[in-house]
């Protein structure tokens, strides 16, 4: 438990020592999202400060004090905490342009090095910088995706559970058809008609092709909660249809949900990267991990690390979202592993 | 049992149904039709794409669209392929046998690797050797199944030159070799794919097994068989595993799917000549029937997959059999 008091403020201070020249630089800068990123590098350490000490105080509240002493979860946070870092400080952290060709005539293909710790892509191109930014494009287009199916899916199974009749049966029936198609050969079917997708795109085909599992399980929840006790009791005393919802029935299935949503972050990651190999991901030349395996892929022979090293992260990565899945369901429901 | 059967045979004909019809909608979703990007060239008449739009039936108003589509898929019609002129259901019977052939293998291993693991597993939880399985079987989940098939590649392929890293046959000695060298030749094509399908589904495999056998040897049962005094190994081998064996049936169920979806990107990766890389190709190719005809056929083989898995499970346990 303690080490979460001295790790998050330790990797920030050394992010903001380390990069401040280019903190400073990002500050000065014309572009404004770069500089609300180097505003933030440099209030993450006050932050880091006051969320160490905050920490135990939280941590009992939510019941996660036995959890957080686990090394698999320790170790699982502290990742989490390194990606979500790269991911949101990657105009700080990474050395080079992502996209920019550092040197065509001497610096394509490149092995490791300190000048380019992951070496350099047939372009020239820093790999080290593209998987920074890589992070933050495969990391924001999983957990926007994941939010955008798990609110869907609760959504309709709330609504097909409770009014029933005709659209349940047609919701459902939609469910059973969508779940059959194997999720890429769906996701082609949406995708094969379109030309260049940007990141919005991807973001909404991700999300609302991966709602029907969270679907059944909210309908089903509704369905078993429908006729306890305490939804009786606040239909009887007045409240309606959509608060009892809103207010008794989902608060009681936010615990499965939230489960499902950090376990989805990992299996949208490992979706994405499936549809960045196949090109139909983000369009070049924004780096996602795919899209970088997938450049890496011809030069095999010659350059293998361009391919190994965004496919381990995309393993670590995974397994991080596993591990917190489980970490989460033992906090939220205790007696579930017992 | 046969009430049981008739009525799971309706209900796949019905999200069959559901289906072709999720499909057809959503293809017709998507800006434009096939021959958009024609259009958009200056090469071709606007007179030849209107009669291209006219002889594929693209003219006509989407419900009649609809109808006649529904009416020639219960005839099994399903459409020209644009890029290979051949009705899309000859095209598609030349690639699916070899896609069968990569999912029973990769199935095979996936199964009798993921069940062996999550027994040894399950028998000593907790300790050091579970530990260290069930971070393996963990990174083998979380592995991306594209990026594994090109790993080993990388290691057998490229480095080692054990096998081949392409196709399913050799193109240029296979016709030439006895029976036993085809076989042989064959098998050494399949080993890669297959491996890299099936050590991805065994990763989930042997986490399910671990746990459905950990549950099964806390049950009451178990209890009894030990303090009749059977030896260990009959307790987990007889009494527990056919058990904990139920509900690695409803798996095989549910990672259909999965499995499908796993084998478009292997068969990419090691251009294995199925249906995964028919849909791929038809991609770039703006193949529109043949997509179509992909996902109602993927879908199909899932449909009759957990068919076959729920009938399986009535047969092998007898208390649900009653019940129907």
């Amino acid at each position: 438990m303690t080490i979460f008091r001295w790790v998050p403020l330790i990797l920030a201070s050394v992010m903001v020592i380390t990069r401040i020249a280019r903190i400073l630089e990002l500050l000065t800068g014309p572009t404004t999202s770069d500089r609300i990123v180097a505003g933030a590098a440099i209030a993450l350490i006050p932050v880091t400060v006051f969320t160490g000490l905050k920490l135990p105080m939280v941590a009992n509240r939510l019941g996660a004090t036995r959890e957080l002493g686990s090394i698999r979860t320790q170790i699982a946070v502290g990742l989490l905490m390194v990606l979500a870092g790269m991911a949101l400080f990657a105009p700080v952290l990474a050395p080079y342009d992502p996209i920019a060709f550092v040197d065509l005539t001497n610096a394509r293909s490149l092995p490791p090095s300190l000048a380019h710790p992951f070496g350099t892509d047939q372009f020239s191109r820093d790999l080290l910088s593209r998987m920074i930014y890589g992070a933050r494009v495969s990391l924001s287009i999983a957990v926007l995706a994941i939010t955008l199916s798990i609110t869907l899916g609760a959504a309709f199974g709330m609504l097909a559970g409770s009014v029933g009749g005709v659209l349940d049966g047609l919701l459902m029936r939609t469910v059973d058809a969508a779940v059959a198609v194997p999720r890429l050969v769906l996701l082609i079917v949406v995708l094969a008609l379109w030309d260049r997708a940007d990141m919005l795109t991807i973001i909404l085909v991700l999300g609302l092709t991966g709602w029907f599992e969270t679907s059944r399980l909210a309908r089903a929840e509704v369905l078993s909660l429908r006729s306890r006790g305490f939804v009786d009791a606040a239909r009887a005393s007045g409240v309606r249809g959509v608060a009892v919802l809103g207010r008794h029935i989902l608060p009681n299935i936010a615990a499965p949900l939230i489960v499902m949503a950090t376990l989805g972050v990992g299996q949208l990651i490992l979706v994405e990267a499936g549809l960045s190999f196949l090109g139909l991901g983000i369009s070049p030349p924004t780096p996602s991990w795919g899209t970088i395996i997938r450049d890496g892929q011809n030069l095999l022979h010659t350059s293998p690390w361009i391919t190994t090293i965004p496919g381990l992260a995309i393993v670590a990565t995974v397994m991080t979202f596993s591990i917190l899945g489980e970490s989460v369901q033992a906090v939220l429901n205790p007696r579930a592993n017992e | 049992m046969a009430g049981f059967v008739a009525r799971r045979i309706y209900q796949a004909a019905i999200v069959m149904f559901a289906v072709a019809t999720l499909t057809f909608f959503l293809i017709h979703l998507a800006p434009g039709d096939p021959f958009t990007p024609l259009a958009e060239s200056s090469t071709i008449s606007p007179e030849t794409i209107q009669q291209l739009r006219r002889n594929f039936g693209l003219d006509e108003p989407i419900h009649v669209q609809y109808l006649k589509y529904l009416q020639r898929l219960v005839q099994g019609d399903l459409g020209i392929s644009f890029k290979h002129h051949r009705p899309v259901l000859d095209v598609f019977r030349d690639v699916i046998p070899n896609t069968i052939l990569l999912a029973v293998a990769a199935v095979f291993i996936d199964f009798s690797l993921g069940i062996a693991t999550g027994i040894y597993q399950g028998t000593r939880s907790r300790g050091r050797a579970d530990t260290l399985l069930s971070g393996l079987s963990l990174a083998f989940y979380a592995t991306p199944v594209f990026w594994l098939g090109i790993m080993l590649i990388l290691t057998f392929g490229v480095t080692l030159r054990w096998l081949p890293i392409a196709g399913a046959t050799d193109p240029v000695i296979h016709d030439s070799l006895s029976g036993i060298g085809r076989l042989w030749d064959r098998l050494q094509h399949l080993i890669m794919p297959a491996l890299t399908l099936g050590l991805v589904g065994a990763g989930g495999t042997a986490r399910f097994q671990r746990s459905a056998l950990i549950e099964t040897l806390s049950e009451d049962y178990i209890r009894t068989a030990r303090a009749k005094g059977l030896r260990e190994r009959s307790v987990v081998l007889v009494h527990a595993l056919r058990n904990s064996l139920l509900s690695v049936i409803t798996l095989f169920g549910l990672s259909l799917p999965l499995l499908l979806s796993g084998a478009v990107l292997v068969e990419t990766v090691f251009s294995w000549p199925g249906m995964g890389r028919l849909i791929t190709d038809s991609v770039s190719g703006r193949d529109y029937p043949i997509v179509t005809a992909a996902a109602i056929l993927s879908a199909a083989m899932v449909v009759a997959g957990s068919l076959a898995a729920d009938v399986l499970y009535q047969v092998v346990d007898p208390r649900t059999r009653d019940s129907t």
